[in-house]
């Protein structure tokens, strides 16, 4: 089964202060929201980073669950104590923006 | 101020949408489930426009209490409640608190409804929780706003209320509103912000509580959403459901940000306590009440606009006529001038021929007099014919100006039906309440009334009919009994008769107990005795209108208090009406209210005192007086030093218009026309002051030249008799004219205090008058009326005393024979027993001796047409008379008695010398002696 994460980095297995990178393919709604979930939990569980960085650029549109992928991603690093950073392009800046999700997620501008 | 002109309409719709609940539910009681939907739904919408109307405006108390009214109906609408009386009372209760709430809007939400809401629970059923209605909206809180929403748009929400917008919190689950159905957030927005805006989209981060499982998480949304849609369209627009919608309440909001505020260090001086802001708001919001509002027919404004055409038509055609007129003024004078040039010439013509042949000279001035006619009529015609066109628009004038006047009373007109759609419901509850059954009639309601008479009818029509059902219909059983309907009937009507107006309120009950009436007044000396005696039925019908009286044994809830009638009548009669009682022991009672259609216009007595012109409202007044100048001293007279008139028997205080308004009284000198001040002080006083007494004295000539000035027949005295309550009392005025339809203009603040004015107008030669109050000046005057009733009752006193004295003591006699003789007894000097021994004879006469002399004694017999005795006994009295200097004694035979009696006397069956007629005393016929005829007769025979 092709990953729905295009890339897991661990540019260094072993270093608190590696950054993980989660980069998603294509939209984030729909039945693939529940398979990223266990893709995102296989990567982040095994060890702990220091910085979560989601990639989620390539998407033209987020529907509820996928929101809430983003926020549940955002939560679990905060318990972790890991920093997260989300990269969106202009579409999910707007939608982001309308729900105010702006204000909670740190987003980079891809 | 927009916001209160939208409060106004909206208050003012509300109260209409209640008028059209309770016949409904009038309705709904009698005919139960048989009542049409239709019908619930309408009265539903209406109960539902209320409270969209006041949850726009945030008014929680109206909503709630609508909100369950709704709920309720809206089960009765889907036949899921059973109709009963209990059911129709709550909702009654509900609609009578509404009422209450929106007469005092302002502090509606501090008014407790929950008795009422209490009333309405028991029906509310199982489903007394969140109806499934499509259009019920809670009020949210600001504590659920504040859990999901971390800043409140404040500015962008108040902006959305100024543009009229509702702001509505939305609450969506990501599974059930969008997932589901395959909605994405952006579509959401897309829809949403088509038919609103959506301020604020907040979500609750809380449920997520990692990254296990956050996919599947129903999200919960919270959208504060502003748009004009209401509820109901909204909850069709954004395909929700009522639970998910909430209305939000800006007074919690603002009480956020001001407590946001005075938290805030920055700006301490911004800091105001939300009690502070409400205190602020109420009284900003009470010293600007919300105006009056009136629906108009259109057709009645359309008239009113082709009227004011027409008016400006008429107008310009005057102006362009008096601009003609300008111009032909020109010519008219060159026609006068022609006309003065034909007079010079033909004068000059017959000056030349005046010596000439008489024959020619007569041609000549026929002809000039014919020319000067021929002028003289050009120039006459030419003027008429200008005058006729200013007549014409004159004429229109006048009659677009009443249409106008007509017109514009029309739109103050409303139906009667405004007052008379209360008393079903009125007498439904009476009914539930006194057991009775009773039905109403309505008739005339399309009967119209100036609104400001419309609405002051209310209280005393509430009050009549209360009356008619309490103390008019009889209980059903009693009912039977008498062989009635059990069931009572009320009549209520309305009659247009001219530029009246009449209201009757009739009932088939057991009518007035006019004996019993009597009997209470005089308990509670509401009348004297002597009164009561002589009072007409009219009269009697009247008590029940004075102050403090009740028939009703025992005070109730419904009536019975003995406040009421006297109040019914003074507002009838402050509204300019009058009131009539008509009533049969047994058959019923009827009371007729005549009402002018307006209180703008007034016909009026105008009357002037000292040179200052006044008018009466002519409702007040009871009719004209004159005095005439030589009868003052007689007619009018000084009790506790008041000046009273006698009218009719009546005693009548009397007030002096020009003393009372301390205006300088002058008197028109007889001879010289001039005004000068007078110096009586009163009327009924023969000369002003002793001053002028004696000076008059000194100078009796004067009184003779110049005649007293009293006697003038300028000086008489004119009275109007005006009424006021049940007293009436006479305004002394210098002039009448004549009665005027006057308008009406109400008097500045600072008049009021006069109490003797009721008004101003503006009378036909452009002078302002005062329009007097008969009350007022009754008050001003210190009339009282009491002293005048008891002045009345003790002359009444004397009067019976005098007429007891009319009675005569006559002294019974006979003469030995049948007949039975009387006389006054106080014409008897004395009575003596004799003898027949004593009797000395002299032919004819017969002679006693008393006292030394002789006394002719008279037989009656010899002098009466009446019969002799049979045998003369040998004893008799004689009865010597008064004042006859003793010159005979009269022979009784027995002295029967002195009896008390009214000479009710008939001078026709017996007649004769001596005789003063006949009466029955003691059921015998009786001769009564006229001693002065027969003094005469007897001495004609002495000298025979």
């Amino acid at each position: 089964m092709k990953p729905e994460t295009n890339a897991v980095n661990k540019e260094n297995g072993v270093d608190d202060s590696h950054i993980c990178k989660l980069e998603t393919n294509g939209d984030l709604s729909g039945h693939r929201v529940r398979r990223l979930e266990e893709e995102f939990a296989e990567a982040i569980t095994a060890m702990t980073f220091k910085k979560v960085q989601l990639d989620i650029s390539s998407a033209h549109n987020i529907d509820s669950p996928g929101i809430a992928l983003c926020v549940g991603l955002y939560k679990e690093c905060k318990i972790k104590k890991m920093e997260f950073e989300i990269i969106v392009n202009d579409e999910l800046r707007r939608i982001f923006t309308l729900v105010n999700l702006d204000k909670i997620l740190p987003i980079k501008e891809s | 101020m927009q916001e209160k002109d939208m409060l106004g309409d909206l208050i003012q719709e509300s109260k209409e949408h209640l008028q059209e609940i309770e016949p409904v539910l009038l309705e709904l009681e009698r005919q139960g489930d048989a009542l049409p939907t239709e019908m619930i739904n309408q009265i539903f919408r209406a109960i539902h426009s209320i409270k969209g109307g006041f949850g726009f405006f945030g008014y929680k108390g109206v909503t709630t209490l609508s909100h369950s009214m709704e709920h309720l109906l809206s089960l009765i609408r889907d036949r899921k409640l059973s109709i009963t009386n209990e059911l129709i009372d709550a909702l009654f209760r509900g609609i009578d608190k509404l009422k209450v709430l929106f007469d005092d809007f302002e502090n509606s939400d501090s008014i407790p409804i929950d008795n009422e809401i209490k009333a309405l629970d028991p029906f509310m059923g199982e489903s007394s929780t969140e109806p499934q209605d499509t259009s019920t909206v809670r009020i949210d809180t600001l504590a659920e706003i504040e859990k999901f929403h971390t800043t409140i748009p404040e500015e962008q929400i108040n902006d959305a209320l100024k543009n009229g917008k509702t702001i509505y919190r939305i609450l969506l689950s990501s599974k059930n509103d969008l997932d589901y159905k395959n909605i994405t957030i952006s579509a959401i927005f897309e829809i949403w912000e088509r038919l609103g805006k959506i301020l604020d989209f907040a979500m609750d981060l809380d449920c997520i509580k990692g990254l296990q499982g956050s996919s599947d998480t129903d999200m919960r949304y919270s959208v504060i959403y502003a748009t004009v849609l209401e509820p109901d369209l909204l909850l069709m627009g954004l395909n929700v459901t009522p639970s998910q919608v909430r209305i939000i309440d800006m007074d919690q909001l603002n009480e956020a940000a001001a407590r946001a505020l005075s938290q805030s260090p920055a700006s301490p001086a911004a800091a105001v306590s939300p009690a502070d802001a409400a205190l602020s708001a109420a009284a900003g919001a009470s010293s600007q009440p919300v105006e009056e509002s009136l629906r108009v027919k259109v057709s009645v404004l359309n008239n009113l606009m082709n009227l004011a055409g027409e008016l400006v038509l008429s107008r310009n055609q005057l102006i362009q006529q008096y601009n003609r007129k300008l111009t032909n003024a020109i010519d008219v004078n060159r026609l006068f001038g022609e006309f003065s040039r034909t007079i010079e010439t033909s004068l000059k013509n017959i000056k030349d021929n005046i010596h000439r042949d008489p024959s020619i000279l007569d041609h000549i001035i026929t002809t000039e007099v014919d020319n000067l006619k021929n002028g003289y009529i050009k120039s006459l015609t030419f003027q008429l014919k200008e005058l006729q066109g200013v007549n014409t628009t004159l004429q229109s004038i006048d009659s677009v100006t009443s249409q106008l006047q007509e017109n514009i009373m029309q739109t103050r007109l409303q139906p009667v039906s405004v007052v008379f759609n209360k008393f079903p419901r009125v007498i439904r509850d009476l009914s539930r309440k006194l057991e009775k059954s009773i039905e109403l009639h309505i008739i005339g309601q399309d009967v119209e009334l100036d609104k400001s008479i419309v609405e002051m009818l209310s209280d005393p029509l509430t009050h009549l009919v209360r009356n008619c059902a309490d103390h008019g219909i009889e209980l059903p059983e009693i009912r039977e009994n008498t062989g009635k309907n059990p069931v009572g009937s009320i009549y209520l009507s309305a009659i247009q008769e001219g530029g009246k107006v009449i209201v009757i309120i009739e009932d088939d009950g057991k009518g007035l107990d006019f004996e019993k009436i009597k009997n209470i007044a005089l308990e509670k000396r509401l009348i004297t005795e002597q009164a009561a005696l002589t009072m007409s039925v009219k009269e009697v019908q009247q008590l029940i209108m004075l102050p403090g009286f009740s028939t009703a044994e025992s005070v109730s809830d419904v009536s019975g208090r003995g406040v009421g009638m006297d109040v019914v009548k003074s507002n009838v009669e402050r509204l300019g009406g009058t009131i009539e009682i008509e009533s049969e022991k047994g058959n019923g009672t009827k009371i007729s209210l005549t009402l002018p259609l307006t209180l703008a216009i007034i016909p009026s007595l105008i009357i002037q005192s000292e040179k200052r012109t006044f008018a009466i409202p002519q409702v007040g007044v009871e009719e004209l007086v004159r005095i005439r100048a030589f009868e003052v001293t007689k007619r009018i007279e000084q009790i506790q030093g008041a000046e009273v008139m006698r009218l009719r028997g009546k005693l009548l205080p009397l007030v002096r218009l020009s003393s009372l308004l301390n205006l300088v009284p002058t008197f028109v000198h007889p001879e010289t026309n001039e005004a000068k001040p007078d110096k009586r002080t009163r009327l009924s006083d023969r000369r002003g002051t002793p001053e002028n007494e004696d000076a008059q004295s000194n100078v009796p000539d004067r009184r003779n030249s110049n005649g007293d000035r009293r006697a003038n027949v300028a000086n008489a005295v004119k009275i109007v008799v005006v009424k006021t309550g049940l007293n009436h009392f006479g305004l002394i005025v210098d002039s009448v004219f004549d009665n005027e339809e006057i308008v009406v203009k109400p008097l500045p603040e600072y008049f009021k205090a006069t109490q003797v004015y009721a008004g101003a107008t503006i009378l036909g030669d452009g002078k302002v008058a005062m329009i007097l109050d008969p009350g007022g000046i009754a008050q001003r005057a210190n009339l009282r009326f009491s002293d005048i009733d008891k002045e009345q009752i003790r002359e009444q006193d004397i009067q019976a005393r005098k007429t007891s004295e009319q009675t005569s003591e006559i002294l019974l006699f006979d003469n030995g024979s049948t007949e039975r003789f009387g006389m006054e007894l106080n014409s008897v000097a004395r009575i003596e027993k004799a003898d027949t021994s004593e009797v000395e004879i002299i032919g004819s006469k017969e002679f006693l001796k008393r006292d030394g002399k002789s006394l002719p004694i008279v037989r009656i017999q010899d002098y009466l047409p009446v019969s002799s005795p049979q045998q003369s006994s040998k004893e008799f009295y004689i009865i010597l008379p008064k004042n006859t200097e003793q010159k005979f004694g009269i022979v009784a035979q027995t002295v029967f008695d002195v009896v008390n009696t009214e000479l009710a006397l008939d001078t026709s069956n017996i007649k004769g010398i001596g005789v003063m007629g006949s009466t029955i005393i003691n059921n015998r016929l009786t001769i009564l002696l006229d001693l002065n005829s027969l003094l005469s007769a007897v001495e004609q025979r002495m000298g025979d």
